[in-house]
């Protein structure tokens, strides 16, 4: 009989389940603060829902053997936008909702069969505003949950910008034979691909030059407009980073603007961003997230209000990188309430009540305790840190 | 500073003398003597991550290592999220279909349905045959490939071949090229996306010293 839990299935231990319960109760306090509500999508949906129309592939599905298509969410933007358009169809827009989950994700492991990875992840869902104000709400919601959340000074922040309608008008210069060949090039930063592209000198080093245009959004944009004129998705964004680099910057996060960042889940239109975390090996992603106006479209019964917005913070990455000095203050004191004789029980419960009435954690030797090293090994293995001994 | 996983064995020489050229000198790993694994340049602006070949590509896809040098059948065979950067030229050789001299076959679609082919890239194997729509059981084997139809345990092996000396050797015969593979510098995409500029300069660096290997009169 195997013991050991499936591949990626998490099997956290006490610790990171408290620093978990920490970072996701300051993170649902503050979307409250802001007019979130809390909703709870099941884990398991049907496979229409969770490939949200297209943007998420089958094969990262974990599916579940039943008489219809099932599968455990790989996300959880497809169970609320399903959730919006359906049940809360009527509710006035926009809809403001947060929810706290744990997801399931189906990777490819190198020799061919699979990996589970189960995350567990804080996020918004802000439907049914068009206007660039909910892009605004939502980033500075994010930059306000790192904040809250008081990752580690050490580790720097980077907050990516990249949006699907520039990369859309960067493409539109080419055949619409070979978009799709130079989308892929520029998401994945191919440039070998490119060097074997069958397309003239000039456009090579027109892509070659988009593939390292990157960095503070003032000059991005700048040089975006000095080549395709001005227009509505550059005039957005000229006036989201407007307001959300000096926000960004004053919680230390810089900003950065990336047209060809792409993301793996085909979900988004629009707006697209992920906050990275300088970390002591390697640069993690910690939130992501980005408009899916079309995902909206898909699930609705009319177009109308057809537009959304979210991002997901992923709370198992963050533990690692949040300071424990809370975590120490909230459980610096432990009792372990001790007794000579088995008829010292009953004023050994009174006595742990009164610790609990305080505030603080106490638990009962559960036999009496004969010898002083007797009841040191046994602070010890409890991890308290005092003994009150009952007469 | 940045780090490189560097594969050890075939590639390893012309990988140093490649970022010789460019001022980082990671000589100290072809020391006899050297038993580091992580061993930092001589100028103190790099270090360098020794492991194995397939090792190469999950270092810099988990961001580890933000640059790795790393054979094309590697890459292929594992495809792990790595930006591909420069086509560097050396290791030059190509990944083949072999079978037995006697066998009489001569193309892949002569191989019968469902035969036995063995392979360290069964990965590689995989998509050609699904691609000539060709059913075949695929034998994962560590090394010696060779030694699959010298044995009669397989039909076929799908391996690299550089000079076709150990084929010939073994009483075998090349039937079908699958790719061709050299070197290749890769790069942890979201390091990319982050630099600031020192990357994407050794980057351009490599890209003009491979420019210069490969057509040392200046023709292209």
């Amino acid at each position: 009989m195997t013991l050991q839990p499936a591949s990626g299935a998490r099997d956290l231990n006490p610790q990171q389940v408290r620093k978990n319960h920490l970072i996701a109760s300051k993170l649902s306090s503050l979307y409250q603060l802001w007019g979130y509500e809390r909703i709870s999508p099941p884990h398991i949906e049907r496979l229409d829902t969770l490939m949200a129309a297209g943007g998420i592939s089958n094969n990262e599905i974990l599916k579940i053997v039943s008489d219809e298509p099932l599968g455990l969410r790989p996300e959880i933007t497809a169970s609320i936008v399903r959730a919006a358009s359906t049940r809360f169809n009527e509710y006035e827009r926009p809809l403001r909702f947060w929810s706290t989950c744990t997801s399931f994700k189906c990777n490819q492991s190198i020799d061919g069969g699979i990996d589970i990875e189960e995350s567990f992840q804080s996020g918004v869902e802000l439907i049914g505003t068009k206007a660039i104000n909910a892009e605004i709400e939502l980033l500075s919601l994010l930059i306000e949950s790192l904040k809250i959340i008081e990752i580690d000074q050490e580790y720097k922040l980077t907050l990516l910008i990249g949006n699907t309608y520039l990369l859309e008008l960067i493409l539109s210069s080419f055949d619409s034979t070979k978009i799709e060949e130079i989308k892929n090039i520029l998401c994945d930063l191919d440039y070998i691909a490119l060097s074997k592209l069958d397309i003239k000198d000039e456009q090579k080093i027109f892509i070659n030059k988009i593939l390292n245009m990157r960095g503070k959004p003032e000059k991005i944009l700048t040089t975006l407009k000095n080549i395709y004129g001005s227009n509505s998705y550059i005039e957005n964004l000229k006036e989201l980073f407007t307001i959300i680099e000096p926000l960004a910057k004053e919680k230390g996060i810089e900003v950065q603007l990336d047209p060809t960042l792409g993301t793996k889940y085909k979900l988004y239109s629009g707006l697209t961003f992920s906050l990275v975390s300088s970390s002591p090996s390697a640069p993690v992603i910690i939130a992501k997230g980005g408009r899916y106006d079309d995902l909206v479209k898909k699930f609705s019964s009319s177009d109308h209000n057809c537009f959304g917005i979210g991002f997901s913070i992923s709370i198992d990455k963050i533990r690692e990188l949040v300071s424990s000095r809370e975590e120490m203050k909230v459980n610096n004191e432990k009792v372990l309430i001790a007794y000579k004789q088995s008829a010292s029980l009953y004023k050994a419960l009174k006595q742990q009540k009164e610790w609990h009435n305080k505030g603080i954690i106490s638990i009962i030797s559960h036999e009496p305790q004969k010898t002083n090293d007797e009841t040191n090994q046994l602070l010890k293995s409890n991890r308290c840190t005092k003994i009150e001994w009952i007469d | 500073m940045f780090t490189v996983a560097l594969a050890k064995g075939a590639l390893l020489k012309e990988s140093v003398s490649m970022f010789s050229n460019i001022g980082i000198d990671f000589s100290a790993v072809l020391e006899d003597s050297n038993r580091q694994l992580m061993v930092p340049s001589a100028c103190g602006r790099a270090k360098a991550l020794l492991v194995r070949n397939s090792d190469v590509p999950v270092y810099v896809s988990y961001g580890q290592a933000q640059l790795g040098i790393v054979g094309f059948d590697v890459l292929k065979e594992q495809k792990l999220q790595v930006s591909n950067l420069v086509d560097l030229g050396f290791g030059a050789c190509h990944m083949s279909i072999a079978v037995k001299s006697s066998s009489g076959y001569l193309s892949a679609s002569d191989l019968p349905p469902n035969c036995r082919v063995a392979s360290k890239f069964t990965n590689c194997a995989k998509n050609f045959f699904d691609q000539i729509d060709l059913p075949v059981q695929l034998v994962h084997l560590s090394g010696s490939v060779e030694l699959g139809p010298i044995t009669g345990m397989a039909e076929a092996i799908v391996d690299l071949v550089a000079t076709g000396r150990t084929l010939k050797d073994n009483g075998l015969v090349e039937i079908e090229e699958l790719f061709k593979s050299s070197a290749r510098l890769v790069g942890h995409p979201l390091s990319l996306r982050l630099d600031r500029g020192p990357l994407q300069e050794i980057i351009d660096s490599i890209q003009i010293q491979s420019q210069t290997n490969l057509f040392p009169d200046g023709k292209k």
